[in-house]
């Protein structure tokens, strides 16, 4: 496509990455053919910025952003896509698990907005300086963040099926921590 | 006059109103769904009876059982009102249409003007509806019927006078007594066009039936409407109306009750019919038009053309007082092969260049706000 | 007469004139109210349960806020509690029109994980399926599109076809569309007797029906204009929204992950991508016809090619993938539908995260519908092609 820079694999891309960001990628290297940088929460916009406007990587395409559970941290995903090389990039950052909270950046893809809606709606991940943070796919009163992994589903017997009101099929196990709730 | 004739008289004439409507409640849109499963190559309600003939009684009776239901927070009075001062204005029409030789139930010498007074009275109940039932969609479903059928009444009415010109006549009697010869549609082809369409837009039929466009208006005016209401509009006044007006285009341009073997009612039943597939048809090939398109289609294309027509047609009439039919016929075959051959074209050139404009307008306004 | 009229002094009707007499022209009159209309989710054509939450000034659109969730059936939730062959046979349920591809990449992020190698006629099958499977959707897009635009005709006919088509599918995995066909390291069943004839004079039949298709609408004067620069959006926007599929090679980007990112056998064939180039709903509309053609083109190639062996690999009972994390996607007929598979080495997914191209499109309705009429909403809507099961998941 491009004459100007040959076709790059997943390993001269994790050096051009590594290069082009310096110190603040954490570690860059290929895990099952894509290449995955992992840096600290904070440094997330800069680094989109660089990967997006970087003439040979040029990772324009934000597919997903995906928040995982690690029980003892909070992982955000981007997976990003470059219009020149066929390379799939990942940026991973931990963040706390209680009040997990990572840049937004909704300024660099602006897909990334309803990505991270929905990662905030599904894991209570705070999306600092995001233009709309509302839930998404879950109604707007719903108290729980259902894909963190201390929520378990239950099954309700059915002498406890309530109609009226709201009657959720899933329950804490424990005593509910309010200070999770957004 | 006596009373008793009167009452006889005025029986009489409303079971052949009533029938009319009532037929062509059976008729057409037990017509429309089977012809429209043959264009869509599938089979069409064909299990109640044979052939499915008695669908129509089967839909009439479910809709009769259903309930009533008014909204709460309808107006009541104008909610009833609406469907019924719909449903007269066909049943007015009727009146000036001539039906066989010697049989118009009033031949009044402004046929024509009374066609087109009492033909947009529909509107008035459309409006009722839309407003009356307290619901987004019914009111701009209303609205837009109003605004559509407002505009098109106006080539419609210039083709009327371009036909009574010819005939030089405002009785319907008239007008089919002078097609003796030749048809109106021969001469003025480019009328009868522009008629045809005007009145397919006054009758909300495809592709101008915005006003119950379900796609996106749910059903328009009748969103609200169920039961026996909804039957009186979605039946009764859309395919009543459809008939009444395939009467007035017969009688105007296709000879009315004129045929070969002797002029009887049975020609204007068949050109009705014929008519009522064309409307068909059309329903079952073309996509809906946009309201702004609609009404730019009124005003900058059929009202320009129908009034160069008229001009021309009157120019012609002064000209050649004794023989005008001929050069009128030349001007309007040669300019229906004009506009045929060269409005799609035109078309398409203006539109992507109009939307683009458009766009950037509005990207400029919002980026200021 | 004249003396009256001399007799008013002009010059004192000024200053009442400096006054603004009429500010309605100023700030336009009709903008006093916006009107707000709820789109769905019980709306005749919203695809489903997609609810609009539609800003009017008149009949124009000036805001739109899409709201969503409706159908949210907790797909991921779920395939945290099953092990990772009970998922399977959910994946199709997603995106109901093109299950394919949701079992696609859900088996390629586990084949990536486990390091299968894939048997070369499981291959060539899965592509078959899959390029069927396109096509049915495109029939089913083809057709919703057109209803929406008011015709109902073309709905039909798009129906009739696709009926073939999914006979087909049912030949060969035994469901019309909830498939359930892919197997981790393979498909489920070889081909039955009679498939392949049916695929070939289906190939042969289709193409004069393709070009009935486009000749009932393609050229239609108000086709054109309910298409024709409507709900464009730019190359740059599409990229910035991350559209994919036909929505975004209609705006001229040459995307297609067939062609980017060499996965399956698509590197064994030879077809070309359909290219729009003004991103309106016409070009969208063309993209996908074109694709139904090429799709043509590739089930030939790959019924032709189709080498012989197994259509599957043994696999232990009890599958465990080992830990990692894997990135698969694939090019459905809305887009970019990718699969993100996090294992700890259980019998259960960690964490599955899916990406639905219609979510996508869906997001950048705010940017591309302003602007337009309150009819258009609903044309390029079905333009834009969204199918709720897998935007709510």
């Amino acid at each position: 496509m491009n004459t100007e820079s040959p076709v790059m694999d997943a390993y001269e891309a994790a050096e051009h990455a590594e290069t082009l960001l310096g110190g603040l990628a954490r570690d860059v290297r290929v895990l099952k053919g894509s290449v995955v940088i992992a840096l600290g929460a904070a440094d997330l916009p800069e680094v989109g910025m660089r990967l997006r406007d970087d003439s040979r990587l040029s990772l324009k395409m934000l597919t997903l952003v995906g928040g995982i559970d690690r029980e003892d941290t909070m992982e955000v995903v981007y997976v990003l896509r470059s219009m020149e090389q066929p390379v799939v990039v990942e940026l991973r950052a931990a963040t706390g698990r209680l009040e997990p909270e990572v840049p937004t950046v909704t300024g660099v893809w602006g897909t990334a907005n309803w990505h991270e809606r929905e990662a905030f709606d599904m894991l209570g991940i705070r999306f600092e300086g995001h233009p709309d943070l509302r839930r998404i796919l879950t109604r707007d009163d719903f108290d729980l963040f259902p894909l963190r992994k201390d929520v378990q589903p239950r099954r309700v017997p059915r002498e406890e099926w309530k109609f009226e009101g709201v009657g959720p099929a899933v329950r804490l196990p424990e005593e509910p921590d309010r200070s999770q709730r957004s | 006059m006596t009373v008793v004739t009167f009452i006889i008289h005025f029986v009489l004439i409303f079971i052949l109103a009533l029938g009319i409507m009532v037929l062509s409640a059976l008729i057409f849109p037990f017509a429309m769904r089977r012809i429209w499963g043959f264009i869509g190559d599938r089979y069409g309600p064909n299990r109640v009876g044979p052939q499915g003939l008695l669908q129509p009684f089967a839909d009439g009776l479910k809709l009769f059982i259903k309930e009533d239901i008014t909204p709460s927070k309808a107006n009541r009075v104008l909610f009833a009102m609406a469907p019924a001062i719909t449903f007269i204005t066909p049943m007015l029409t009727v009146m000036v249409i001539p039906f066989s030789p010697g049989f118009t139930i009033a031949n009044l010498n402004v046929g024509l003007l009374y066609l087109v007074a009492v033909g947009s009275f529909s509107i008035l109940g459309l409006l009722l509806a839309g407003w009356a039932s307290h619901n987004k969609y019914s009111l701009l479903g209303g609205l837009r019927s109003v605004a559509q059928m407002v505009s098109y009444e106006i080539p419609l009415i210039l083709n009327i006078i371009i036909i009574g010109m010819l005939v030089g006549s405002l009785s319907l009697d008239d007008v089919v007594g002078s097609q003796g010869k030749v048809w109106y549609i021969a001469v003025q082809p480019l009328a009868f066009l522009v008629f045809l369409i005007a009145g397919m837009a006054e009758l909300n039929r495809t592709p101008f039936d915005l006003p119950e466009a379900e796609s996106e208006l749910v059903s328009g005016y009748m969103t609200e409407y169920g039961g026996l209401r909804f039957a009186l509009f979605a039946a009764f006044i859309e395919w009543g109306e459809v008939a009444v007006w395939s009467m007035a285009t017969s009688a105007l341009f296709l000879g009315g009750w004129r045929g070969p073997f002797g002029g009887n009612a049975g020609w204007l039943v068949l050109k009705v019919l014929v008519m009522a597939f064309f409307v068909i048809w059309v329903y079952a090939t073309f996509p809906r038009l946009q309201v702004d398109q609609l009404m730019a289609f009124a005003w900058k294309v059929l009202i320009p053309i129908s009034l160069v027509n008229l001009g021309a047609t009157g120019l012609f009439i002064i000209l050649m007082p004794d023989n005008f039919l001929l050069p009128i016929a030349a001007f309007s075959w040669v300019s229906v092969v004009l506009l045929v051959a060269l409005f799609p074209g035109l078309l398409r050139k203006a539109l992507l260049r109009k939307r683009l404009r458009q766009m950037e307008n509005f990207k400029l306004e919002t980026t200021e706000a | 007469m004249s003396d009256n009229i001399t007799d008013i002094d002009v010059s004192s009707l000024q200053p009442a004139m400096e006054e603004p007499l009429m500010t309605g022209y100023e700030q336009p009159v009709f903008r006093l109210e916006e009107m707000i209309i709820n789109m769905g989710p019980q709306h005749p054509s919203t695809h489903g349960v997609l609810r609009l939450v539609v800003h009017l000034d008149g009949e124009l659109v000036i805001n739109v806020d899409p709201v969503i969730g409706y159908l949210h059936r907790g797909m991921e939730k779920l395939a945290e509690n099953r092990t990772y062959l009970q998922f399977l046979s959910m994946a199709s349920r997603l995106d109901y029109l093109s299950g394919i591809f949701m079992e696609w990449p859900y088996v390629m992020c586990i084949e990536k994980l486990m390091e299968i190698e894939v048997p070369p006629r499981a291959e060539y099958l899965r592509v078959i399926v899959g390029e069927l499977n396109r096509i049915i959707s495109h029939h089913m897009s083809y057709g919703d599109f057109l209803l929406n635009l008011g015709a109902g005709t073309p709905f039909f006919w798009a129906f009739r076809d696709r009926e073939t088509v999914m006979d087909m599918l049912e030949m060969l995995t035994g469901q019309r569309m909830m498939y359930n066909y892919m197997r981790i390291g393979g498909v489920r069943y070889d081909m039955t007797d009679g498939f392949e004839e049916a695929c070939r004079r289906f190939i042969k039949d289709f193409p004069p029906k393709i070009d009935e298709y486009e000749k009932l609408v393609t050229d239609n004067e108000i086709f054109l204009s309910r298409t024709l620069g409507l709900g464009a959006i730019t190359p740059e926007e599409a990229l910035d929204y991350g559209l994919s599929g036909p929505n975004i090679r209609a705006t001229g980007i040459p995307w297609d992950l067939r062609r980017q990112q060499h996965y399956s056998v698509y590197d064994d064939f030879d077809f070309e991508i359909p290219l729009g180039r003004n991103g309106d709903s016409f070009d969208r509309y063309k993209c996908r016809i074109e694709e139904m053609r090429q799709s043509l083109r590739i089930i030939e190639q790959a019924l032709d090619g189709i080498p012989g062996g197994p259509v599957n690999v043994k696999m232990p009972p009890v599958l465990r993938p080992p830990a990692g994390e894997v990135f698969c996607a694939v090019e459905s007929p809305r887009g970019e539908w990718a699969d993100y598979l996090v294992s700890d080495g259980g019998l259960r997914p960690y964490r599955l995260k899916m990406r639905d191209p219609s979510f996508v499109a869906i997001s950048a309705l705010p940017r591309i519908l302003p602007g337009h009429k309150i009819a258009d909403v609903i044309g390029i809507g079905g333009s834009l092609d969204l199918i709720m099961g897998g935007v709510d998941r």
